[in-house]
């Protein structure tokens, strides 16, 4: 019995997933994956814009802040701080700037100028859990560690627990 | 028993099936039970998936499913971003990973763990470095070495080292700088060499000496273009030679059979056409090789540009790999990650939007033998 009503609810899970994915945005090739609903729960599901909800009426998600493709996030791989009480040049309250971060290059589409964004993570709290983004124009495995999204960027904190990630404009590339 | 399923499929309040309930036959009482544990794993094949656990980062997890049934077997908790890695008997998993005293805050303590593969229990632990790489899960990044003497843990400070463990006298013997190099290559027939791809396209080998420290290392020619043509970190091993993917779909050898890593050929895994759909390689772990067969499986996405080496597969090309010809393409299920059963019969994948691992049946008609849910975030497959 529980097991039907299982399957069931699965199935009910799979139709709402199936009405949620959307396809939308510049990067229409990889931004399809929208937050996966599973029993009521939000899932965080591989990639790309995982976003869900969080975006401002009318805003193209190119210019919102709070969605996965606002274009400073073109290399963004965590929970957007300013979905998690932060914005993109704080750490919400209680979190801790990482010493230590990478830098990506992201183009501005308001003035065809490629920036260069610094990646810090928000550190010292459990992670966010909200509007996760997974972007990676430009990144490389750890062999070059300093355009590398895959790991830990509070790692050289006192306390490491990774919480989310701003998009600082540090310079013209 | 069939009118109740159907009433509890539209929803209709328990209450209004208690008059059903009482309508059915009178039949012998159910048998007393006892309460006991699962000895240890049945499955012969298992899959073990790591899962990172993005959304509450602290508390990862390793699972383990059954290679054969798609039947979820146990679970080991990983702590904040572990490793795992299977022990080469398949006795033993070692994580590398870390704790806070009070869950997300406190004193830290980094450790590899060993729990017993088949009863899923916890044997010990070895303290580490806290230099250990927080680092999502990724083939390579914790290595154990060919005569099982060895383990070695990736480390970022964000500095690269790795970490020695003398499992023999289980504790951690050196730390050896890596600079600029990534992931720990073992090379089968020397026991006591890895290498690392480095930033600057080389391999980097080293040479351990019997108390763990660096005994000697050699730096290899340029053997890839990390900006034009990044190769993947996950490296699958023919012998002592090691097959790379490569972002824009070539594949890359390299020798680590001497004391210096060198150039062993490099091919094309697309035709120009397909080249020019953009088709690549992408995922977590995208390349499955079964020696035994000589074939060789790639995920493959199209549409591909800069940024797009992490996305899901559309479909999984397989090479013979003597001749370096693709002999079949088989349904992509959106795997980040792949492998193959020890006979090579099936295909292993991950698909990244419905976190669930897909086994198919792999031959003329390829069928898919089910699709299982496992986990939140998975990224990652060890089979044994």
């Amino acid at each position: 019995m529980l097991q039907i009503i299982e399957t069931w609810i699965d199935k009910m899970a799979e139709r709402r997933v199936r009405s949620a994915a959307q396809s939308s945005s510049r990067r229409s090739a990889v931004a399809k994956i929208g937050t996966m609903m599973v029993g009521g729960a939000v899932l965080p599901m591989l990639p790309f814009d995982r976003s869900g909800g969080e975006a401002h009426a009318g805003m193209p998600a190119i210019d919102d802040p709070m969605k996965c493709e606002y274009w400073r996030n073109c290399a963004l791989d965590g929970f957007l701080c300013t979905c998690c009480g932060g914005s993109v040049t704080s750490c919400p309250p209680g979190a801790e700037a990482s010493k230590v971060t990478w830098v990506g290059t992201c183009k501005n589409p308001k003035d065809g100028k490629d920036y260069l964004v610094s990646y810090n993570d928000c550190c010292g709290k459990v992670a966010c859990g909200r509007c996760l983004c997974n972007f990676n124009e430009r990144e490389r495995p750890a062999y070059r560690m300093g355009v590398h999204n895959d790991i830990n960027w509070c790692m050289a904190d006192k306390q490491t627990m990774y919480h989310c990630t701003v998009s600082v404009i540090v310079g013209v590339a | 028993m069939k009118a109740i399923l159907e009433a509890a499929r539209r929803g209709l309040p328990i209450l209004a099936l208690a008059g059903l309930i009482q309508s059915l036959p009178a039949a012998a009482d159910l048998p007393v039970e006892t309460l006991g544990s699962e000895p240890v794993v049945k499955a012969k094949t298992r899959i073990y998936i790591p899962d990172i656990a993005i959304m509450h980062i602290a508390d990862g997890k390793l699972h383990v499913v059954d290679g054969e049934t798609g039947a979820y077997q146990g679970v080991i908790g990983t702590g904040f971003t572990g490793q795992t890695k299977v022990s080469h008997d398949g006795k033993q998993i070692f994580i590398a990973t870390g704790y806070y005293s009070r869950g997300q805050r406190g004193e830290r303590t980094d450790i590899v763990e060993v729990w017993n593969a088949d009863t899923l229990s916890f044997e010990y632990e070895i303290p580490i470095s806290e230099k250990r790489a927080m680092a999502l899960n990724y083939k390579w990044l914790l290595t154990q070495s060919s005569d099982s003497r060895w383990l070695i843990v990736q480390n970022a400070t964000p500095a690269t080292s790795v970490q020695v463990i003398d499992l023999a006298q289980k504790k951690t013997v050196s730390e050896i700088t890596m600079p600029g190099c990534w992931a720990i290559y073992p090379v089968p027939s020397q026991p006591n060499r890895f290498g690392a791809l480095c930033g600057d396209g080389t391999m980097q080998m080293v040479t351990l000496a019997e108390d763990g420290s660096a005994a000697s290392r050699t730096i290899s020619e340029p053997l890839f273009d990390p900006d034009a043509d990044a190769l993947f970190i996950q490296g699958e091993p023919t012998g002592d030679t090691y097959h790379f993917v490569s972002f824009t779909g070539n594949v890359v050898s390299i020798d680590l059979s001497g004391e210096t890593a060198k150039a062993a050929g490099k091919w094309s895994l697309v035709s120009s056409a397909e080249r020019k759909k953009g088709w690549r390689p992408g995922g977590y772990q995208p390349l499955a090789l079964h020696v035994d067969s000589g074939r060789m499986y790639v995920a493959m996405h199209p549409g591909g540009a800069e940024g797009s080496h992490k996305n899901p597969a559309k479909e999984v090309w397989v090479y013979d790999v003597a001749t370096k010809k693709r002999v079949a393409k088989v349904h992509g299920h959106g795997a980040t990650a792949i492998a193959t059963s020890a006979d090579g019969k099936l295909l292993y994948a991950i698909d990244a939007e419905k976190a669930a691992l897909v086994i198919t049946q792999l031959g003329k008609k390829p069928k898919v033998r089910g699709t299982f849910q496992v986990g939140e975030f998975p990224s990652q497959l060890e089979v044994r």
